[in-house]
């Protein structure tokens, strides 16, 4: 399975080392660009899997080369950032970043986010949830024509805006969305008060969603930053 | 012409003194003090003494007119009090180290049937190290010297006629009895005098006492000498006995006369003391500008029981003007835009405006500024068109106002020297965290650089243990340095100040969750528990406040031994968040709690484990919790270990449906 192909965007020597002897003694092949031209040029020629993109770069900003890349792919992106500034990760992703990862970072984690993103990758690849009406992940069952959400037997009661989080998240399984972005789609705009009632509305759901303290977690809150539904095996 | 004062810092070394007199001539003295003043860029005061004698209305209003004159070229107003001019000017110069007095040639000559010694001869005397300049006199003088009787001649009431007659009623009386009684002439002469003393204490003015005198001799004379009923006398010593006894009742007529108005002089004199030492101890417990103002207004409406509108200055303009009022007062309005603008004047012209005088006369105020020195502290307005001022209360007033003045100074001073005291401590305390940092970042770089180099020359001839437990030791201290930097990176937030923050409203449960993920991989040890209510919103900056749950979690495990159990609970107390970590561990002895908060303190640490520690941690914590406006406390826990607590403010959310 780990045959995916990932181009290592980072300027810093040490830190590229780092990523690229994990991924080789983890049976990844990769590339490894330096900076933001090389980047670009190198994900539009070989078209990588995934691309793990250092957001400070000496020669242009993280979130061009985001933009650069989604002019004409949709291949994931995870985000390397240094962990005091959160905004940078927010534009990152509203840019169409698919996941970020802070630094210092360690070596599991990188492994664990490549994981979730290939994943994700594998099942858009097969092509075949993106267009029934009914999506499935572990438990939760979601019956969009319908309007229905199960979890094993049951049906989950949600109230309409819960409803509208739990598809959205759903659809975007996998990536991390931002309170921006999650609000605009839900409020159509984005006010503090906002997304504090998100908080709630989150916190309400999750409680439906994951009944039980220890067991399966199907949404992960990033402090800060945003939501995402993780895929469950 | 006006000379305006000089607005220029006078040099410290003159300090010019002019005094203050009734004297049509004084307006010259002190117009020629005020320029040598400003010639020599000289403090100027111009001083005047009260002593006990009365002065008529003609004399009050010149010298009202001369203090007026004399603040406006700028001089600093002085009254003391004391039965000797001479001495007092010499005490004022020497206590505010006077260098030249200027003095008026009509001051000087002190004519008066004892020959005393002229008024500059006694100051040349007393004060000789002092420079003074007389001013010969162009104005006749004649006219004012001529009267200086005429405070004794009080007019006696109609009850002082009748007391004086009753006491040398009374006295006659007595000697008859004496004199049935066979006692010598000398006891009833005693009685007279008597007689007299009691009418000068009793009655007001000297034109009793003198009466009683002269009546007294009648009286001895008509009843009690032989032949009686008539002026004669048989024997020969009787017009000499007359005589003693006339100069005897008459001095003592004098003297008590004289004591009775020290007396009166003395009384003012205690009230002014007592009032002035009571504003001292009420200024001296005011903080701050506006509340001395307060305090002094307070106390002028008590004293003088009329209004008073204050102005204060604040950051190099007068605010907005403040009323007080007395008792029964009406409240007409004296704060109008025309009252404020004169107000304002004063503060810029640093003088003396409004009713009474040159500028602005048809203000409803007269407005004294509030000064020490060249430095204006405030304003004070005092409506006078009612009821003017008469001389004691204006005393008394300046007297309150140059104290108020002074407490403001003092107050600047004190608040000036506070800023400094804070800014040397802001400095210090930047100068200790770059020493701890510089020292304790370079403990865990060692060991990281040496790791790594043993790791790089010798590896292959290590065995597998030990280079197992220099890896586990390059981690842990990069860990630790990750931590440090974290610390570090929020005390710069913290610095940068509240307005930084980036407040928003988060689920407590949640940024427990997420505290946790950030402790270092050692917790696999603990047993960490977490009690959280649901749905509790509190507003804050939740990287800081990540990092004061991350710093206190790592506290519990560091100075706690393996397998304690940390309890992190989420409430919600009347109308905060709280959030308490709590373990099980040996507690914190008691003679360390009062210090864990502070900078830099690390403690006696007995658990081996904590190996290094800036000491930033709780200190950090607690300034964090505090820019949130929460509190963070250390309680013990039952039956050992310790608590922290801290609060954080709820939020208020309205849930959009």
């Amino acid at each position: 399975m780990n045959k995916a192909l990932i181009l290592v965007v980072e300027d810093d020597r040490p830190i590229r080392n780092l990523i690229v002897t994990t991924l080789k003694t983890h049976d990844y092949k990769y590339l490894a660009a330096e900076n933001g031209t090389s980047a670009i040029l190198e994900a539009s020629s070989h078209n990588p899997d995934i691309v793990l993109l250092d957001l400070g770069l000496p020669d242009m900003e993280g979130v061009d080369v985001i933009r650069k890349i989604r002019s004409w792919s949709n291949m994931p992106i995870i985000v390397i950032s240094a962990r005091s500034e959160d905004t940078d990760k927010i534009e990152a992703l509203d840019a169409g970043a698919d996941d970020y990862i802070t630094k210092p970072f360690s070596v599991e984690e990188l492994l664990a986010r490549i994981r979730v993103t290939q994943r994700r990758l594998s099942i858009s690849q097969a092509g075949v949830q993106q267009e029934t009406s009914v999506f499935t992940n572990g438990n939760l069952k979601i019956d969009y024509t319908a309007g229905c959400t199960y979890l094993g037997e049951n049906e989950l009661h949600l109230t309409p805006i819960e409803y509208k989080l739990l598809c959205l998240l759903s659809r975007n399984v996998g990536k991390v969305l931002t309170h921006t972005y999650i609000t605009q789609q839900i409020w159509g705009r984005c006010s503090e008060n906002d997304v504090a009632s998100l908080r709630v509305f989150m916190a309400t759901l999750r409680k439906k969603l994951e009944p039980e303290k220890n067991g399966v977690q199907y949404i992960q809150t990033h402090i800060g930053i945003g939501y995402r539904m993780l895929r469950i095996e | 012409m006006r000379l305006q004062p000089e607005h220029m810092e006078p040099k410290a070394e003159e300090h010019i003194l002019v005094c203050l007199s009734a004297a049509p001539s004084n307006e010259k003295i002190v117009s020629t003090a005020a320029k040598m003043a400003s010639a020599l860029q000289a403090r100027f005061t111009a001083l005047y003494v009260q002593t006990g004698k009365n002065i008529d209305e003609t004399d009050k209003e010149k010298l009202d007119e001369h203090i007026r004159y004399a603040e406006e070229l700028g001089a600093e107003i002085v009254m003391t009090h004391g039965e000797s001019v001479p001495v007092q000017i010499a005490e004022y110069a020497r206590l505010s180290n006077v260098t030249k007095i200027v003095i008026g040639q009509s001051n000087a000559r002190r004519s008066h049937f004892f020959s005393k010694s002229s008024l500059t001869e006694k100051l040349i005397e007393i004060v000789p190290e002092i420079d003074i300049h007389i001013i010969p006199d162009a104005v006749k003088t004649g006219k004012y010297h001529k009267k200086p009787f005429t405070w004794y001649a009080q007019r006696p009431s109609a009850r002082d006629y009748l007391l004086t007659v009753l006491i040398f009623a009374v006295c006659t009386l007595i000697g008859l009895g004496f004199q049935k009684l066979n006692f010598t002439d000398t006891n009833i002469v005693t009685i007279y005098i008597l007689g007299v003393l009691l009418t000068s204490i009793v009655t007001d003015g000297y034109l009793c006492s003198v009466a009683g005198s002269f009546l007294s001799v009648f009286l001895f004379c008509f009843f009690l000498t032989e032949p009686r009923m008539s002026f004669q006398t048989y024997a020969v010593g009787y017009p000499v006995t007359f005589l003693i006894m006339l100069i005897s009742s008459v001095l003592t007529g004098a003297l008590a006369a004289k004591l009775k108005a020290h007396a009166k002089i003395s009384a003012q004199l205690a009230f002014r003391t007592q009032i002035l030492f009571d504003t001292d101890r009420q200024l001296q417990k005011a903080k701050g500008k506006k509340e001395i103002l307060d305090v002094t207004c307070t106390q002028l409406v008590r004293l003088l029981n009329r209004n008073f509108t204050a102005y204060v200055v604040e950051n190099g303009t007068l605010s907005e003007g403040q009323f007080f009022t007395g008792e029964t007062q009406d409240t007409e309005d004296l704060l109008t835009a025309k009252e404020q603008e004169i107000a304002r004047w004063v503060y810029e012209n640093r003088q003396r405006a409004g009713a009474t005088t040159h500028q602005f006369p048809n203000a409803k105020c007269l407005y004294l500024a509030i000064r020490s020195g060249d430095h204006v502290y405030g304003v004070i307005g005092i409506p006078v068109q009612k009821e003017s001022l008469d001389s004691f209360e204006y005393s008394i007033l300046i007297s309150v106002i140059n104290e108020c003045a002074l407490a403001m100074e003092n107050s600047q001073n004190a608040m000036e020297k506070e800023q400094n005291a804070v800014l040397a401590k802001n400095e210090q305390l930047r100068a200790d965290l770059l020493r701890a940092i510089s020292h304790d970042l370079r403990t865990p770089l060692c060991s990281i650089s040496g790791n790594a180099d043993m790791l790089l020359n010798s590896g292959d001839r290590l065995d597998e243990t030990t280079r197992q437990q220099i890896y586990t030791d390059i981690y842990d201290d990069s860990e630790w340095l990750i931590g440090v930097v974290e610390n570090l990176l929020s005390i710069t937030r913290l610095n940068d100040g509240r307005l930084k923050f980036k407040f928003s409203d988060q689920l407590l449960d949640e940024v427990i969750t997420e505290s946790l993920r950030h402790i270092n991989r050692k917790h696999d040890a603990y047993k960490i528990t977490v009690e959280c209510e649901e749905l509790i919103l509190a507003r804050m900056d939740v990287r800081l406040i990540i990092q004061v749950l991350v710093n206190l979690i790592d506290n519990a495990i560091k100075y706690t031994p393996p397998g304690s159990v940390i309890c992190i609970r989420g409430s919600k107390q009347e109308d905060m968040a709280q959030i308490r970590v709590e373990d099980n561990g040996a507690g914190i002895a008691d003679e360390m709690k009062p210090h864990i908060f502070e900078m830099f303190y690390t403690g006696k640490n007995t658990v081996a484990d904590s190996h290094r520690s800036l000491g930033l941690g709780l200190a950090l914590c607690r300034s964090i919790i505090e820019a949130h406006e929460g509190t963070l406390q250390l309680t013990d826990n039952n039956p050992h270990g310790c608590i922290f607590t801290f609060t954080l403010p709820l939020s208020e959310v309205t849930l959009n449906e």
